[in-house]
């Protein structure tokens, strides 16, 4: 039941981060709910997965986004990486420690993105990347989590 | 659930690894200055040592390969030369030898009618104006006291034993042993040409109220029933005057031309 839980919400997340995607001009919302997985996973699986998800979820993040294959491939790889190592002290009962690692995350995440995006195409640190997407990606994932069912079937005891 | 350990160095060169595939894939959207992107520079840089080394090594090759094809087909062409070459040369010397025997005799069919072309086989090293041998014996028709002369049609001897099939030994005029009759072309002054293993001849038993000169032209007188009449020997080099006679000294015209190649003759058409 878990395990199907945890596909379903996958595969929910997958389909809506395409719908944002593509009507991310209407919505003015930027969100990366493709990193709430790679987080999840990070968390709660081993070394390969995670770097295996991660280069996944990376290379399709570039899809979306600037369209430079390998940008966040890196960048969600290191951080994949650093949660993974210290996946023993995150507390994913805590719903503010989930916003806040997701945030913070996914801010320092962005930022290397956006380092290469500036040594490459001469980028500025966009606002929205490094701040706006955190924030609101942060509070989708401690949204999620906020139901104890779903902790539940997340595994998250 | 049980999880596999896996060493931190191990993951550490896992996620180096990965982590510069990315960067790899990032190389190949970055342009520099040449137009060129990062990845395509960085592959270049990498390769071309290599690239260069290859074409340089196969430049090498090519350019050896060529030369060695050069040198043996050149050194193959050398050989067939040097084939053709010796077989020209030889032809060449049968032909010049052709040549010469034909030049030879038809100088010799415009003075004798009937005549045996013959080649010197041996000189004698102690007396070599004494006799010789010659390559012509009884099978060709030689016969003793047959007269020998050169290609001038100058007297240079007579045939005498020993004659086997195939050689014949000739005592030439300038041998101390025999003489000939001959006389002085100018004043019919007759004598006996005596020879002395030189080259000069003493020509004895001349009456010394006729002159003879230096240069004086000494030819056979047919008196000795040996030689024929007419056939030129040598000239004067020196005269002695004694009481009744003079002794004169003759100079064979055979000694200063090659006797190579001599005729012996069977019967002598007079000029």
């Amino acid at each position: 039941m878990n395990r199907k839980f945890k596909i379903g919400l996958f595969v929910v997340l997958i389909i809506l981060q395409i719908a944002f995607h593509r009507y991310e001009n209407i919505l003015k919302i930027n969100l990366d709910l493709l990193y709430l997985i790679l987080v999840y996973i990070s968390a709660k699986s081993g070394f390969f997965k995670t770097i295996l998800s991660a280069t996944m979820i990376g290379l399709v993040t570039d899809h979306f986004c600037m369209n430079i294959l390998g940008v966040f491939g890196f960048s969600r790889t290191i951080i994949a990486y650093i949660l993974n190592e210290i996946s023993r002290h995150i507390d994913l009962k805590n719903n503010l420690f989930v916003f806040l690692l997701l945030a913070i995350s996914l801010c320092i995440s962005n930022l290397i993105s956006n380092i290469f995006f500036y040594i490459i195409l001469g980028v500025k640190f966009s606002l929205n990347l490094l701040f706006y997407q955190p924030i609101f990606t942060g509070l989708v994932g401690a949204f999620i989590l906020i139901p104890s069912k779903i902790k539940e079937y997340l595994d998250v005891y | 659930m049980y999880r596999r350990e896996i060493s931190n160095e191990r993951k550490l060169s896992i996620l180096v690894i990965v982590l510069f595939l990315h960067l790899v894939m990032v190389s190949t959207h970055v342009v520099l200055k040449n137009n060129r992107t990062l990845f395509q520079t960085i592959v270049a840089f990498i390769v071309s040592p290599f690239q260069v080394a290859f074409q340089k090594t196969i430049d090498f090759a090519s350019h050896e390969f060529k030369h060695y094809l050069f040198f043996k087909g050149s050194f193959t062409k050398y050989l067939e030369i040097k084939k053709k070459y010796s077989r020209l040369k030889y032809e060449n010397y049968i032909l010049k030898r052709n040549l010469i025997e034909n030049d030879f005799t038809q100088r010799v069919k415009g003075k004798f009618q009937d005549f045996i072309e013959a080649d010197v086989i041996f000189i004698d090293p102690n007396f070599p104006l004494s006799s010789i041998m010659i390559n012509k014996g009884s099978i060709d028709g030689i016969i003793k006291d047959m007269i020998v002369l050169n290609e001038e049609g100058e007297l240079v001897g007579r045939i005498v034993d020993p004659i086997t099939l195939v050689s014949s030994k000739i005592r030439l005029i300038t041998s101390s042993i025999g003489g000939v009759g001959a006389y002085i072309e100018k004043n019919k002054l007759e004598g006996l040409l005596t020879g002395n293993n030189s080259a000069i001849c003493s020509f004895k038993y001349l009456i010394v109220n006729k002159p003879v000169f230096k240069g004086d032209r000494i030819v056979t007188s047919g008196t000795d029933e040996i030689f024929p009449p007419y056939i030129p020997i040598g000239k004067v080099v020196e005269t002695q005057k004694e009481y009744l006679t003079q002794k004169v000294y003759v100079k064979a015209f055979f000694t200063d031309k090659s006797i190579k190649q001599l005729i012996v003759i069977k019967n002598i058409k007079h000029e």
